[in-house]
């Protein structure tokens, strides 16, 4: 396969802990299901996806391509699950990497990237969205969230409109069903700011979930079956078909 | 002025509703304070609800010679500055991090939020090097929810030396009732956040004003005489409670 031919999938947020790592992981394990062979990048320094892997893996653990080394991305079978995995640390920050993450996903063999990403600012977020062909954008439901969007919502709409990028946009709403008291406002928050982008995909509040992944279950594995879990199979399975009109994604139709 | 950094390795340990609730609470001690937000998307302003504590975005600060500007005019409003961060390997905190007097880390204790906890260390160690005069007051447990109680221990027993007493209680709903304030059109709710936070986060003030010998304003008349009143009238109630029963018709 190409390496332009590859997907990059972006999950981002403009907050800590909205549910990125679960949602990457989830849609990850889900391709790796149905044949696909992703590589799941987790650019965060702490935390993030590798915590997934049972063990705490340095930010420089793999960096094999970046470091002009041919052998392949790590392999990691765990709780059920097997992908290629890439902890790169902040080092995407740095456009040069950032070009040449197909690359290396391609000398792996890999069908698709997803990038599991921390919140970060506009500079950070600029290499890897020229890179982008897919950016799933997080918003968790409270209503402080919801007002910090704003900026975050408009920065994303400025840079798809700049020549250069070729991404389209899903806002995913993680947490919905939870007793809010200003959920009818954040209701009218959603129509007012989100219509521009995509309509959103809502992902039921389940604190389960992070129980299952600290046991390395990830959302959507037969062992951990619940609304939420089966709401980010269903957002795989519509996101793989995105890719495949897109055209991007050869292997992915 | 001393300024404390409230950090975070992991996302969603409420760093800001931390930092907002301590500046808040430094300033019932006595201790005029502010909040400075540096998050890419701040919204420690709309958290705030004490009179004369600020919130500003520090975010366009990127340069030392910037941030020492942005300081400097601080110094005459106030003792103690809390500094909002996204998270430790933020690339702004680089220029922040050598005015910085102390360092607090939230971190939430559920189980996923556990088990990524030993990714911290490096990060933490460079920020570390990067001011090694800069004072570690501790890691702040954050509980969400009453399940995750139990999960402070295994906190204690990952950090040991580091740990912060102070564990900030929070229920979900709490939460959401504090953020909602913050919606336009809604009007404010009357408890947004609950007693047993505030407790926690004076608590919080007490220590991080003792650690860093930060001077707190003198008393004023009213406020004197408020805590003179209430320890004469506990000192009275004590009184009556040990003495001895006297009977004058033989004996006790």
């Amino acid at each position: 396969m190409e390496a332009a031919d590859i997907p990059v999938v972006l999950v981002l947020s403009h907050r800590g802990g909205s549910g990125k790592t679960a949602l990457a992981a989830g849609i990850a394990s889900d391709w790796a299901d149905l044949g696909e062979k992703p590589l799941l990048v987790d650019c965060a320094a702490a935390g993030g996806a590798s915590a997934l892997f049972g063990r705490y893996l340095p930010a420089d653990f793999v960096f094999p391509v970046w470091r002009g080394e041919e052998k392949p991305f790590p392999m990691v079978q765990e709780g059920g699950m097997s992908m290629r995995f890439l902890k790169a640390g902040p080092a995407l920050k740095d456009p040069q990497a950032a070009e040449r993450l197909r690359e290396g996903a391609a000398k792996a063999r890999c069908t698709s990237v997803v990038v599991d990403l921390p919140a970060c600012g506009r500079s950070e977020l600029e290499p890897l969205l020229r890179v982008a062909t897919l950016v799933l954008l997080v918003m968790p439901v409270d209503a402080l969230a919801f007002r910090g969007s704003r900026p975050f919502l408009e920065m994303i709409q400025e840079e798809r409109a700049r020549p250069g990028r070729d991404f389209q946009s899903v806002v995913v709403v993680n947490g919905t069903g939870v007793k809010n008291p200003a959920k009818e406002h954040t209701e009218v928050f959603l129509r007012q700011y989100l219509g521009p982008i995509l309509a959103p995909v809502e992902i039921p509040h389940d604190p389960s979930l992070k129980a299952g992944m600290a046991k390395g279950i990830l959302p959507g594995s037969e062992a951990e079956r619940s609304p939420a879990s089966d709401a980010i199979l269903r957002l795989a399975k519509h996101l793989r078909q995105m890719l495949a009109q897109h055209g991007t994604a050869g292997a992915m139709a | 002025m001393k300024t404390i950094l409230i950090a975070s390795a992991t996302g969603g340990s409420a760093k800001t509703t931390t930092a907002v609730r301590l500046a808040e609470s430094l300033k019932r001690a006595r201790v005029p304070a502010g909040v400075m937000d540096l998050s890419p998307y701040p919204t420690a302003n709309y958290l705030v609800r004490e009179k004369d504590v600020f919130a500003l975005n520090g975010r366009g600060a990127a340069t030392s010679v910037a941030v020492d500007a942005m300081l400097r005019p601080l110094e005459d409003r106030c003792r103690a500055l809390v500094i909002d961060t996204g998270r430790l390997d933020d690339p702004m905190l680089d220029f922040w991090i050598e005015f910085c007097d102390a360092m607090i880390l939230t971190t939430r204790v559920d189980a996923f939020a556990l088990k990524a906890f030993e990714g911290i260390w490096d990060s933490l160690e460079q920020r570390r090097k990067d001011n090694p005069e800069m004072k570690f007051l501790g890691f702040l447990p954050v509980v969400v929810g009453p399940e995750e109680k139990k999960n402070v221990r295994q906190l204690q027993l990952a950090a040991s030396r580091f740990v912060l007493e102070t564990a900030v209680p929070f229920d979900q709903q709490e939460i959401l009732r504090a953020q909602s304030t913050c919606i336009e059109g809604l009007d404010p709710l009357p408890a947004d956040y609950g007693e047993a936070s505030r407790e926690a986060y004076d608590a919080l003030a007490a220590h991080t004003i003792g650690q860093l010998g930060i001077e707190q304003l003198p008393q004023t008349e009213p406020e004197r005489k408020k805590e003179v009143g209430l320890f004469t009238k506990l000192w009275r109630v004590a009184s009556k409670s040990v003495r001895p029963k006297v009977s004058t018709q033989g004996g006790y």
